[in-house]
């Protein structure tokens, strides 16, 4: 009996032995397969995240000349980095002069911080005109570049003078010194910021400023330097 | 014939050391399965190439778009950079904007001095104008300059309260009324 089933043993280990195999096999390309599939399929959703990044970024930066014209001279003066008082003592004299009003005792405060990266600095002066023309002024530092804030005035009204007393900030911010990684994503303008552009972008710049270009084909190490 | 028909019940190897019919027929089966399996292997082979491939290829078109937008974006740096420049003074500016201000309580003002040229017996004579409203001296020569311009203050809506903190008349100049307009 013993010996019948030894010799049977013996007679099925090579089929057995081939079908283990084979099922080793099987076992294994599946694993293998599957493992591959996974890691190239894991791959290829991570792209697409990134495909479909860039492809946004690359329709918001195109839609970009659309929306601001070459002259961007604007956005430099909105918040300058440098020179933000004297900017606003340009607009001072220029709404001065547009509106008949005579500026004396011009006087600067020191800049402070205002909130977080936005220095506020204070211009205070003496105004003289009819009463009109004083509210006038006042009003026309809503439109103007960079951006300023009556912060006081007080009045006082002899026969037809008027005298006021104004105290103005002018503000001022670091311009952006690095722009983001190439497969970040960025947000593309909302409604209300492109409206906020277009009315900015109708602001009086003070005199001296002299409009430069940012030309397509000047590709700066630091652009904003 | 019939020596062909003797030659097949010849039989050499012993009884006790032959296979037993009942192991051959296992052995056939697996070698029947072992025969699918195989089969099943070779297909499971190409097919998980075919799928590996077909994703590879997948992959490389993906890489290769990426790189090419990579490439779009840097060409578009110029624009990038009005764009992120725009985007950094854009949230500023909403700041600025929400900064104290007198401008709007200049254009309110304004309504304010209209009534008093209502009166050419009233006049102006001091104004302190801030965020949160103004104090103005009014001087008027007589109660008629006072009352009219005293009757249209009740039906300026701009201001969220009109308060009249003094009054002090005097022989040469007239009445004296200081108003306190607040903001809403």
């Amino acid at each position: 009996m013993d010996t019948n089933i030894k010799g049977e043993f013996i007679f099925l280990a090579k089929p057995l032995a081939l079908l283990t195999v084979i099922v080793v096999l099987i076992v294994s390309t599946l694993v293998f397969g599957l493992n591959q599939f996974t890691n190239i399929k894991s791959k290829i959703d991570t792209n697409k995240v990134v495909e479909n990044t860039l492809k946004q970024k690359v329709v918001t930066l195109e839609s970009v000349n659309e929306l601001l014209s070459s002259d961007v001279t604007f956005l430099d003066i909105v918040l300058p980095g440098k020179g933000a008082v004297l900017y606003g003592l340009s607009q001072v004299k220029n709404q001065a002069l547009s509106y008949n009003v005579i500026i004396s005792s011009l006087k600067t405060g020191i800049s402070t911080l205002e909130s977080d990266e936005i220095y506020k600095t204070t211009i205070s002066f003496e105004a003289e005109s009819d009463e009109q023309s004083i509210y006038n002024f006042l009003e026309s530092f809503s439109t103007t570049l960079p951006l300023m804030n009556v912060d006081k005035v007080s009045l006082n009204k002899s026969g037809d003078v008027a005298r006021a007393n104004i105290s103005l900030s002018v503000y001022s911010s670091q311009m952006p010194t690095k722009i983001p990684a190439i497969a970040e994503a960025v947000k593309d303008f909302t409604q209300e910021e492109i409206s906020l552009l277009q009315t900015i972008s109708k602001y009086s710049l003070p005199s001296f400023v002299e409009p430069s270009r940012v030309q397509a084909e000047t590709i700066k190490e630091n652009p904003f330097e | 014939m019939e020596s062909k028909v003797n030659a097949r019940k010849i039989n050499l190897i012993p009884v006790e050391m032959a296979v037993p019919a009942r192991a051959i027929k296992i052995a056939v089966v697996i070698r029947k399965i072992s025969t699918i399996l195989l089969i099943l292997f070779i297909f499971l082979i190409l097919t998980v190439s075919g799928v590996i491939y077909y994703y590879s290829n997948e992959s490389n078109k993906v890489i290769q778009s990426i790189s090419s937008l990579k490439t779009k974006v840097s060409n578009l740096q110029a624009n990038e950079q009005k764009f992120v420049l725009a985007k950094d003074r854009l949230a500023k500016i909403a700041v600025v904007q929400n900064a104290k201000s007198v401008e709007n309580e200049i254009s309110r003002f304004k309504k304010f001095s209209e009534i008093l040229q209502l009166s050419s017996d009233s006049n102006l004579s001091e104004a302190n104008l801030s965020s949160k409203g103004s104090e103005v001296t009014v001087i008027s020569k007589d109660s008629s300059a006072l009352s009219l311009i005293l009757k249209p203050l009740t039906n300026l809506t701009i201001y969220k309260n009109i308060i009249i903190t003094s009054l002090v008349y005097n022989l040469g100049t007239g009445y004296l009324t200081t108003i306190s307009l607040e903001n809403n």
